[in-house]
């Protein structure tokens, strides 16, 4: 299932999925991934993007 | 083979072993011999090794029931055990990069691929000395140099399918 509210989130942040994968530390294939619901991404990298784009792990994990 | 042979092969995998570090230390642009994966990376990493290990299984298998049956294979006795581990390493390499894990986060992809071309062609370059020499099929049976012919093939095969998974990346960078 596609995370369209990671993506929304990013794109209000002004950020490519380049940007997010630097501050995150991981590639940007693994961000678009994520937002294609193509890669389910461990609690830590779900934290470490929520701290990067200032949201909850609700907001954007949670459907 | 003989002691002299052997002990050569130890000496070329031992000078093989420092060309690899050097390689990577040159190709990670943090200088690392390390090269850093993200977790989604990680994991694809794995099942390419899995992949490749029952690739080299079967292959090694396969072989082997040939020989039980008194099937000549046209390969010498070290290239008949090269084969199975080269196929291995192109289904890692070929699962690896499809499944975008193939370069590291702190790899250069410049220097990576200048790199990978240059082993390319001094692999053709020993492979074409060999075929000139005579060397390459020796009464009927293929000699040890087919492996750089293999191996330069090998780096051509993963050129190839790294540009069309670039080109796909863009494309996908684009709709970002």
């Amino acid at each position: 299932m596609k995370n369209l509210k990671m993506k929304a989130a990013r794109a209000a942040k002004d950020l490519s999925q380049e940007d997010l994968a630097k501050i995150c530390g991981v590639s940007r294939q693994t961000i678009s991934a994520i937002e294609k619901g193509d890669y389910n991404p461990t609690i830590k990298l779900c934290i470490v993007i929520c701290k990067a784009l200032e949201k909850t792990l609700d907001e954007l994990f949670w459907e | 083979m003989n002691n002299s042979q052997g002990s050569a092969i130890v000496l070329g995998l031992f000078i093989g072993i420092l060309i690899v570090i050097v390689l990577i230390k040159t190709w990670n642009k943090d200088g690392r011999l390390k090269t850093q994966y993200d977790e989604m990376q990680e994991k694809a990493r794995g099942l390419a090794y899995k992949y490749a290990f029952w690739t080299i299984v079967f292959v090694e298998a396969v072989m082997i029931v040939l020989m039980s049956f008194g099937i000549k294979l046209p390969f010498d006795n070290i290239t008949v055990h090269i084969i199975p581990i080269l196929i291995g390493t192109l289904v890692q390499a070929s699962y690896s990069l499809w499944h975008n894990a193939y370069a590291g986060l702190n790899t250069n992809m410049k220097r990576f691929g200048i790199i990978s071309i240059v082993i390319a062609g001094v692999n053709f370059l020993v492979a074409l000395i060999a075929i000139f020499d005579g060397r390459m099929i020796v009464n009927g049976i293929f000699e040890f140099p087919l492996t750089n012919l293999i191996c330069g093939f090998l780096f051509v095969i993963i050129g190839i399918e790294s540009v069309i998974k670039n080109h796909l990346d863009n494309k996908d960078r684009e709709e970002d």
